[in-house]
């Protein structure tokens, strides 16, 4: 009990020592602002750079993060009216190192304008990390029938709707205006149900295949209102995006995870029949481009950060199955009755992404 | 924005793209393709058709056997394009109506009868005529089992049909006595050859089969017989059977078949057992020339103890005439087949097929030749079936549709042996086909298990891969 009664005193105390120390720095810092619009600006550099509170406050760490930025701002001000670049391009360099990308008020000074172009205020990259799920689109170049129907993800046909999962890590980086391109990689898990009749309705099969990839997408992206403000003065919160791109994606694993033919004697693949990629049937490379359509939603503090949702659709440029091994499975093409078809494996993907602005702030080469 | 999702779908729509392989083979290049419904098919033969200048293949045309619903085997007919893809097909069974009353039902009785398919010829300007066998079996009626010869034609426009069908029984004294029909063929002058066998009755419950011929002229509404010929050995046992029949430019026939004639070269230490009959005859079907042959000992143990050759399949090849078989040993092993002799008769070359290829252990694996094909540059293509056997993965294996590429001297050519089917399913090839381009369609019955059977068509390389 006594041990109990020792900690609440001794957090009440903490607390409000800090809460003494808060009060004081604010004071401080609205005394320097009004300082600041009566031209009184040594007292301020003097607070700052000496043993004032002021001083105090900033190197304790006790501002708040908008007050951090009121007194950088505030001191880059100062030195710059001061005529001391040196010490002002400092103080800029603390606020965007707190205030990514610090928006400027039309209020702010015309040197203030000049100080930031000479600064490299955006991020040097953006880390994005998606995960989603997608949904095959098989698209067949050439049917190879038993003579019967075949049908793939045809929900209501004893088929599924092929659904799959990924995720995905990009760097991206902006061009201008909007315009970024991304690259990264990709790890893709896609599969797709066939439904074949050998004879129609009453021999018939159901084989799913899942493969697994690693992708490398190349992309480029347009944002609208990247760099649009609104009414307020704030940049805006929504940025619709489309893009467009490539990949390269590269087969790890593909396989028949249930295949089955019923009708005479019931049939199961085999396990020693099931790898598609041990086999060779299936073309190892490939190339796929892509485009789709998203939101992003800044968020954080800055506001530069972004939870993103994205509609996708990727189309793949040539066969997946490989025809030079297209018959090599007997247990496939006789047991279960399938052959497989010269297929191109599109997909469509719906997935939510959170993106993060990487900043080194520094002075533009130019003004080095 | 409107604009801006506008020019997306103009890309989304551009996305839907491939990229064509030139190289890539497209599905008419080799296929596998299944015919029938859930019932036992079996086919015994597959034939081009041709336009009516003879040269210009247009379809496929398959003579087989169904399972109809009321339990019967029916002669069915099917026919596809050059590509696999089905035309029409018709099925068609023999059914006796009784003017009695035997199993006391009130009605008449009906005899039905079980059809065993043999072969389809061609028929310029009228389309087909197709030969079996019809087996009647209905205990029910006290009826004992014998069989008799049905044949039929069918017109070539679709969808195809029955035109008409005679049927050809023993005299009324042997009537219950077989009588089989193996092949049919359109002889030069518009007359029609069958061939087969004939039960006799030698007394003292001994029978065996001899060799049937029937030459008949069939116009209009008027079947004549022109001859109807046998011969054989006599003897219990002593069989002979004809499968197939050849017209030669002069008009001479050749009959190719098995017999227990004792073979010219004297193989098998003077065992009898049963060999490959070739036999020439003038129009008339009088005997010209009779040859028989069986494969010699060629001191492997397996070989040596083979001394039965029953023919299933002859062809007339570059160099005469190339017969495919299986050979049966004292032990009951079976080993397919192929055997080339000139048009004379004179035995040219032959060989067992006594492949390892499938076995991990190098034992040889038993095989049944059941037909065979002229494949390009004077090769030849002997199918069969595989017997069970462990494959390589350690996957056992039913019986398997066999192809195996041999060259005009009876060697099998490395690397065109394949086999096809169902780990365990009884499969087989039994006929196929050279097409224009060289491919290789060969008819197959494959065992789903169950009493399902289907027949099959695949399209092949020379060297029985699919391209």
């Amino acid at each position: 009990m006594k041990r109990l009664l020792i900690c609440l005193i001794t957090t009440g105390s903490i607390s409000f020592g800090l809460a003494q120390s808060s009060s004081l720095c604010t004071k401080s810092l609205n005394d320097a602002e009004v300082a600041f619009e009566q031209g009184r600006l040594s007292d301020i550099i003097n607070d700052a750079e000496n043993t004032g509170t002021f001083k105090a406050c900033l190197e304790t760490d006790v501002f708040s993060i908008q007050e951090k930025i009121r007194a950088y701002k505030l001191l880059t001000k100062a030195y710059l009216f001061q005529d001391n670049e040196v010490k002002a391009e400092e103080m800029f360099t603390k606020l965007l190192r707190v205030d990514k990308e610090h928006q400027l008020s039309p209020e702010d000074p015309a040197e203030l304008y000049l100080l930031r172009d000479k600064f490299k205020t955006e991020p040097i990259f953006r880390i994005a990390f998606r995960g989603g799920v997608n949904k095959s689109l098989p698209f067949v170049i050439q049917r190879f029938n038993t003579t019967g129907d075949k049908r793939y993800n045809e929900q209501g046909n004893n088929t599924g709707l092929g659904i799959g999962f990924w995720g995905e890590a990009l760097a991206e980086y902006h061009i201008s205006k909007g315009v970024e391109v991304a690259a990264g990689f990709q790890y893709r898990i896609m599969s797709y149900e066939i439904e074949g009749e050998l004879i129609d309705g009453n021999l018939s099969y159901l084989a799913s295949n899942t493969n697994n990839s690693l992708r490398f997408p190349l992309l480029v992206r347009y944002s609208l209102n990247y760099n649009e403000k609104n009414a307020d003065g704030k940049r805006k919160g929504l940025l619709p995006y489309a893009f467009l791109g490539g990949s390269f994606d590269y087969v790890l694993n593909a396989r028949y995870v249930d295949a089955q033919r019923t009708g005479g004697t019931a049939y199961t693949l085999p396990d020693e029949s099931i790898s598609l990629t041990d086999a060779d049937q299936v073309q190892r490379s490939n190339l796929s481009i892509m485009a789709g359509v998203g939101v992003r939603l800044r968020t954080g503090r800055s506001r530069v950060d972004f939870f993103s949702f994205e509609l996708r659709y990727d189309n793949a440029l040539f066969n997946y199955i490989n025809p030079d091994n297209r018959w090599e499975n007997k247990d496939l093409n006789f047991g279960i009755g399938h052959v497989e078809d010269d297929l191109a494996l599109n997909a469509l993907s719906f997935s939510v992404g959170y993106t993060r602005s990487l900043y080194a702030p520094k002075k533009r080469k130019q003004y080095r | 924005m409107k604009q801006t999702l506008f020019y997306l779908f103009i890309i989304v729509v551009a996305l839907g793209c491939h990229v064509e392989d030139g190289d890539a083979p497209s599905p008419e290049e080799g296929f596998i393709k299944y015919y029938g419904e859930l019932t036992s098919y079996e086919a015994s033969d597959i034939e081009i058709v041709y336009d009516e200048t003879g040269e210009v293949a247009l379809e496929l045309v398959v003579f087989g056997t169904k399972r109809a619903t009321n339990g019967d085997r029916d002669y069915f007919v099917l026919r596809t394009d050059l590509d696999g893809n089905p035309i029409d097909s018709v099925s068609f069974g023999l059914n006796f109506a009784l003017d009695e009353d035997i199993t006391g039902d009130g009605e008449p009785d009906e005899v039905r009868t079980d059809e065993i398919a043999g072969q389809i010829e061609q028929i310029p300007g009228l389309g087909f005529v197709a030969v079996g066998t019809s087996v009647i079996n209905e205990n029910i009626l006290e009826i004992s089992d014998y069989r008799v010869i049905s044949y039929f034609f069918l017109n070539s426009e679709s969808p195809i049909s029955v035109l008409g069908f005679d049927l050809i029984e023993q005299d009324e004294e042997e009537q219950n006595l077989d009588l089989i029909a193996n092949d049919i063929r359109l002889l030069s002058n518009g007359n029609l050859l069958i061939v087969g066998a004939k039960e006799f009755d030698r007394g003292g419950g001994v029978t065996d089969l001899d060799s049937y011929f029937l030459r008949l002229s069939v116009e209009a509404d008027t079947t004549i017989r022109i001859f109807e010929e046998y011969r054989g050995v006599q003897g219990d046992g002593e069989d002979e059977e004809i499968m197939r029949a050849f017209e030669k430019p002069g008009g001479n026939l050749v009959f190719i078949g098995s017999s227990n004639s004792p073979s010219v070269l004297g193989e098998n230490f003077g065992f009898n057992g049963q060999n490959v009959l070739f036999l020439e005859t003038d129009a008339n079907a009088t005997p010209i020339n009779s040859l028989t042959y069986g494969f010699e000992d060629n001191n492997t143990d397996v070989l040596s103890r083979i001394y039965d050759e029953q023919v299933f399949g002859a062809i007339e090849s570059s160099s005469g005439y190339a017969i495919a078989g299986t050979s049966s040993t004292s032990n009951n092993e079976e080993f397919g087949f192929l055997m080339n002799l000139s048009g004379n008769g004179i035995f040219l070359s032959g060989s067992n097929h006594d492949s390892s290829t499938y076995n991990l252990d190098n034992r040889v694996i038993q095989n049944r030749g059941l037909g065979l094909t002229q494949a390009t540059g004077n090769s030849l293509v002997l199918l069969g079936q595989y017997l069970s056997f462990v494959e390589g993965t350690n996957t056992p294996r039913g019986g398997e549709g066999m192809f195996v590429g041999f060259d005009k001297g009876a060697n099998p050519i490395e690397g065109s042996e394949n086999f096809f089917g169902l780990s365990g399913g009884n499969d087989q090839i039994v006929d196929a086909v050279t097409l224009p381009d060289g491919k290789i369609v060969t008819v197959s019955n494959i065992d789903f298990g169950g009493g399902v059977q289907l027949i099959s068509l695949m399209k092949l390389k020379a060297d029985g891969t699919f391209e």
